[in-house]
């Protein structure tokens, strides 16, 4: 018989197989396709956000203006490219009514732009709606400004009032009430106002010594590779000075986030699989038991093994590759539902999109899972002696060595590696799950032990159930690992979502600060904190800064060490310690931490400390620690002003990043610092924009030396993504919980169908269907509660030491909640026992 | 005995006439050297340069990133615990930098100025001028605050410490504000003519 016919009647002869199996598979796959198409959509819609705030694709800039060689090499790219660009000036400069008896001047941010500006975002204008790209023509047809909200109202002007800039005569034409954009010095020192590039020239501002930050935003074809670009054009200018930035580049929070939910979608894509693999696995394990007996009659009739393993792989290859096909066509129906939803549910357009890219890299990934997962077991039953036909009973597959897994678990690290793209993320969850798994064999071994050994002094049903689990040892350990893994996996699911979006989110309430103000002189402090406790503004933090410069780390000069000079240093890291070591620092007192700080190790002190008696107690921020090489107990020495100043480290902190509140590397226990020159930061979080102005208002009619920003607009840009990327934490947390909920129904469901002879054969020996039900309810219970107590262990230490490791944050339990969940995950796979033990004796499936 | 007397009086008289002489930098970022190591901020190389010509001087570097001139006046009162000689005040490209009102921060100054004279502590200026950017008023207005004290409290006077300096990539730092290593060397053989020549 050819290969083909034999394999059409065998692949013919496993209908069910087939069906399960495909739908099975299509349950992990499905999940990958939507994380995918998920991932897609959420990382083109905070990439778009990032780019609203450089205007464009990417964005070559200087705080110089470029010499004529570079703006040559630059230009001569782009055209060369065929990319489009626009030039956006910044400067700051004192801006004033004009017609005015007694004109107010207030430093503003210009920003000059050409007629292509912007490709990304727009400004909110006003009575004239929102101008995103190509709706800037009115800006260039004659001197125009669109002036911020906030500088309108401190110079009193509105709407065709005129504005001296420089050396001319702006009319205002638009009033702004919100802009996309962000400065690129990192924060606006000044409220903006937009203006034409046309007319930068006639302003006079920019000569020989002006400050300002000169930038083409350039516009990317979607098939330019940004990366790639970016290389070439930092190999055509290649002065450090000019900063050649991407989106996620443009805001660190940003970019950290997007790092953050990068390993989260890996890791999750990852575990998806993993359980359906796992499904997968028990489900074929099973189907081979039953066809134990099949093997060995083909090979009694003289096949070979190696032509039947050459059956069973182009088997699974179908039936894989059929799975695909079926997940993607599902995914592609449901994607316009799914947009449409989360559209509605997010009130911003999400696109799902699945690239061919993901579709082949998902169709390789499931192949190869799938042949190297089930290929072994193929192998392992088709080594099943031709005796096997004269059993009575189902045969176990007992020829499987572990070492057929090998392929599996070096696949399974390198698909880790590739999909998270580091070796840290993968190597970090996989070893947390090796670990996991061999504790487990010698948690389940040791219960099979205590179970054997006190099994007399139980009553029958318990007995009976005990004794089961340890004479089926293979299957009933099968089905333990698999339940583990799934239980553990929700947990750690449901604590990681929980924890990574607190990382996003606040926690009681918005803390983040909206007005941010410096230099506050001491002798003005007290008058300020009188003032705020008058006027009842919501203060979130007011500090002492000091400033000084490290000496000395437990006696030894920390000023610049004989070494390799600008350059010549191996990693940037490291250039960076060097430079912190040698610049001076901010440091401060406080009694007590922060909100947005938590002390990750040793202990805080906030009492007054006596420096003659002892040395004071210093905070270090726990980054700032690792970089200047210093730990817990080492003595630092610090120049104040000409003093010196000595500490030892008692504790490390950790600082909420997207707080947005000032922080300070250095912090003192009170009683040193105290009669250091120092000046005062404070922050507010402000009710209204009336409440902003008065602030604005009386603090500078008090105080007129101190700067005041107004953050609140880039905290909201910021948090917009923020909030998107929490929400897609949680999609995609419940939608593996989905797919782990099913693998484990399914594992149970073929646990009971693998046993329903047995069932069958004490139904026929008299057992009643109540004592029938009792022995495999009882024997599931044991399996199920030691998976619950050992998931809640194994799940909360994985979330504990990944959160660390990986995402270096602190992981929030929320053991009463999963616990609650396990426990009714428990009762369903219980009601599921006790129903198809029933359903099963009654089928009368003995013969 | 007498000989030993009167030497111990000729060593007295001569130690207080020779002794060195301590001078404060009080200053902002420039002064302290930000993002240079501080034994390359001017201060410390005009520290070098003055030792170099022979004259036995102790320097103070006060600067202080992001200072304005209203910390000036604490910040002196502070350094005043230790004996000084010489101020060179090197103050008020902060606050106009920020669009400061120019009066307040030439009222700062002359605070400053003042409470060294109480104290009889000379002062020397060094005088910064605006980027063009800032509009032709301001940047005359604020140039000439530094005449106006200069010839008001009748001290001397540096015009312009970036000369040379200022608006050239290749003597400053990324930020194109503040001199990177060569830019503090030319910055400090401009101050140690002018310490040197009022010393």
């Amino acid at each position: 018989m050819s290969f083909i016919k034999f394999f059409i009647r065998d692949f013919k002869s496993d209908k069910s197989f087939n069906w399960f199996m495909i739908l099975c598979a299509s349950l992990g796959i499905v999940g990958l396709l939507l994380v995918e198409s998920f991932k897609g959509g959420v990382e083109d819609k905070v990439s778009k956000n990032a780019k609203n705030f450089i205007a464009s694709d990417l964005s070559v800039s200087a705080r110089r203006s470029l010499d004529p060689k570079e703006i040559e090499l630059l230009e001569k790219y782009l055209s060369n490219k065929k990319l489009n660009f626009a030039r956006w000036t910044e400067t700051y400069s004192l801006v004033s009514k004009s017609n005015s008896e007694q004109p107010i001047s207030k430093l503003a941010d210009l920003n000059f732009v050409s007629t292509e500006f912007p490709y990304f975002g727009g400004v909110l204008l006003e009575n004239d709606g929102f101008k995103g790209s190509g709706q800037w023509s009115n800006l260039h047809q004659y001197p125009q400004a669109w002036v911020s909200r906030d500088l309108a109202w401190e110079l009193g002007v509105k709407n065709g009032d005129q504005l001296k800039i420089g050396e001319l005569e702006f009319v205002i034409g638009g009033i702004i009430t919100e802009d996309k954009f962000s400065s690129f010095r990192g924060f606006n020192l000044a409220p903006k106002i937009f203006l034409s590039y046309n007319f930068l020239k006639q302003t006079e501002l920019i000569k020989f010594g002006s400050t300002a930050t000169y930038a083409y935003a350039i516009k990317l074809s979607p098939l330019d590779d940004v990366k790639k670009i970016q290389n070439e054009l930092r190999l055509l200018l290649p002065d450090k000075t000019i900063k050649i930035l991407g989106p996620e580049e443009s805001s660190q929070q940003i970019s950290r986030s997007l790092n953050l939910l990068s390993d989260y979608l890996a890791l999750i894509t990852l575990m998806t699989y993993l359980l359906s693999l796992v499904g997968l696995y028990y489900f074929t394990q099973h189907f081979l038991s039953k066809k134990l007996k099949t093997f060995s009659i083909y090979k009694s009739l003289g096949l070979k093994m190696t032509f039947l393993f050459r059956v069973s792989f182009l088997h699974l290859i179908i039936l894989t590759a059929s799975a695909v096909t079926f997940s993607t066509l599902l995914v592609l129906g449901a994607l316009p539902f799914l947009e449409s939803f989360f559209t509605n549910l997010v009130g911003e357009t999400l696109l799902f999109r699945l690239q061919w890219a993901s579709l082949f890299r998902i169709l390789f990934l499931s192949l190869g899972g799938t042949l190297l997962a089930l290929g072994p077991l193929f192998w392992g039953a088709l080594q099943t002696p031709v005796a096997t036909i004269f059993q009575d009973l189902p045969a176990e597959l007992k020829r499987i060595k572990f070492y057929f897994f090998l392929p599996l678990v070096l696949y399974i690290i390198l698909l880790a590696i590739i999909l998270a793209n580091s070796f840290k993320v993968g190597g970090y969850f996989l070893g947390s799950l090796a670990i996991i798994i061999l504790l487990a064999a010698l948690c389940f071994r040791g219960m099979t032990w205590l179970l054997e050994k006190f099994s007399k002094k139980l009553n029958f049903i318990n007995r009976y159930a005990a004794l089961t689990i340890s004479r089926y040892f293979t299957s009933s350990f099968t089905i333990f690992i698999c339940l583990l893994i799934g239980m553990t996996l929700t947990t750690f699911i449901f604590q990681l979502d929980h924890s990574l979006r607190r990382e996003f989110t606040q926690t009681s309430g918005d803390k983040r600060p909206d007005l941010f103000m410096f230099d506050l002189q001491d002798s003005q402090a007290e008058g300020f904190v009188e003032l705020q406790k008058k006027q009842n503004w919501h203060q979130t933090l007011f500090a002492p800064m000091i400033r000084g410069r490290l000496l000395k780390i437990n006696e030894e000069l920390t000023q610049k060490r004989a070494g390799p000079s600008e350059g010549e240093f191996s990693t940037r890291e490291d250039q960076n310690s060097e430079q912190m070591r040698n610049r001076g620092v901010n440091l401060s007192y406080r009694s007590t931490l922060s909100w947005s700080e938590k002390i990750v190790e040793g202990h805080f002190n906030g009492q007054k400390c006596d420096p003659t008696k002892n040395p004071c107690e210093i905070s270090l921020e726990e980054m700032y620690a690792k970089r200047m090489g210093v730990k817990i107990g080492d003595k630092l020495v610090f120049d104040i002003s000409g003093l010196s100043i000595s500490g030892v480290v008692t504790s490390l902190r950790k600082v909420k990043w997207i707080s947005f509140e000032p922080n300070f590397f250095i912090l003192f226990q009170p009683g040193v610092l105290e009669d250091a020159p120092k000046t005062f930061l404070a922050s507010f979080k402000v009710k209204s924009i009336q409440e902003k102005r008065e602030v604005f208002t009386k603090v500078a009619e008090s105080f007129p030396n101190v700067s005041l920003l107004d953050i609140s607009e880039l905290v909201r840009k910021i948090t917009n993504v923020f909030d998107l990327m929490a929400m897609a934490i949680k999609f995609i947390s419940l939608l593996s919980l989905f797919v782990a909920l099913v693998v484990l129904i399914a594992v149970s469901f073929n646990h009971l169908d693998l046993r329903k002879k047995e069932m069958a054969l004490y139904f026929m020996l008299g057992l009643k269907l109540k004592r029938i039900r009792s022995i495999y309810t009882r024997e599931f219970s044991f399996l199920i509660i030691m998976c619950i107590l050992l998931s809640l262990l194994f799940g909360s230490a994985l979330t504990v030491v990944l959160m660390k490791l990986i995402f270096d944050s602190e992981a929030i339990l929320r053991l009463p909640f999963v616990s609650s969940f396990l426990i009714s995950l428990g009762l369903i796979l219980y009601i599921i026992v006790y129903f198809r033990v029933r359903f099963l004796v009654k089928s009368k499936s003995l013969f | 005995m007498k000989s030993i007397l009167i030497f111990f009086i000729f060593n007295l008289f001569f130690l207080k006439a020779y002794a060195n002489t301590t001078i404060l930098f009080l200053g902002d970022s420039l002064s302290e050297g930000q993002g240079v190591d501080e034994s390359e901020s001017f201060p410390r190389l005009v520290e070098r340069n003055l030792r170099a010509h022979k004259f036995d001087v102790n320097i103070v570097n006060g600067g202080v990133s992001g200072a304005t001139s209203a910390s000036g006046e604490s910040r002196l009162k502070w350094h005043m615990k230790t004996k000084l000689d010489l101020i060179v005040l090197e103050l008020g490209a902060n606050d106009g930098l920020r669009g400061l009102k120019i009066p307040e921060t030439e009222k700062n100054l002359k605070l400053i100025i003042k409470l060294a004279k109480t104290k009889k502590i000379k002062v020397l200026l060094l005088g910064l001028l605006m980027p063009p950017n800032y509009g032709k008023k301001y940047t005359n207005d604020f140039e000439k605050m530094y005449q106006t004290i200069s010839s008001q409290e009748k001290i001397p006077l540096l015009p312009f410490i970036l000369k040379d300096v200022a608006g050239k990539a290749q003597f400053n730092q990324a930020d194109g504000i503040h001199p990177n290593v060569q830019g503090h060397e030319l910055v400090a053989k401009r101050v140690t003519e002018f310490v040197e020549k009022n010393l």
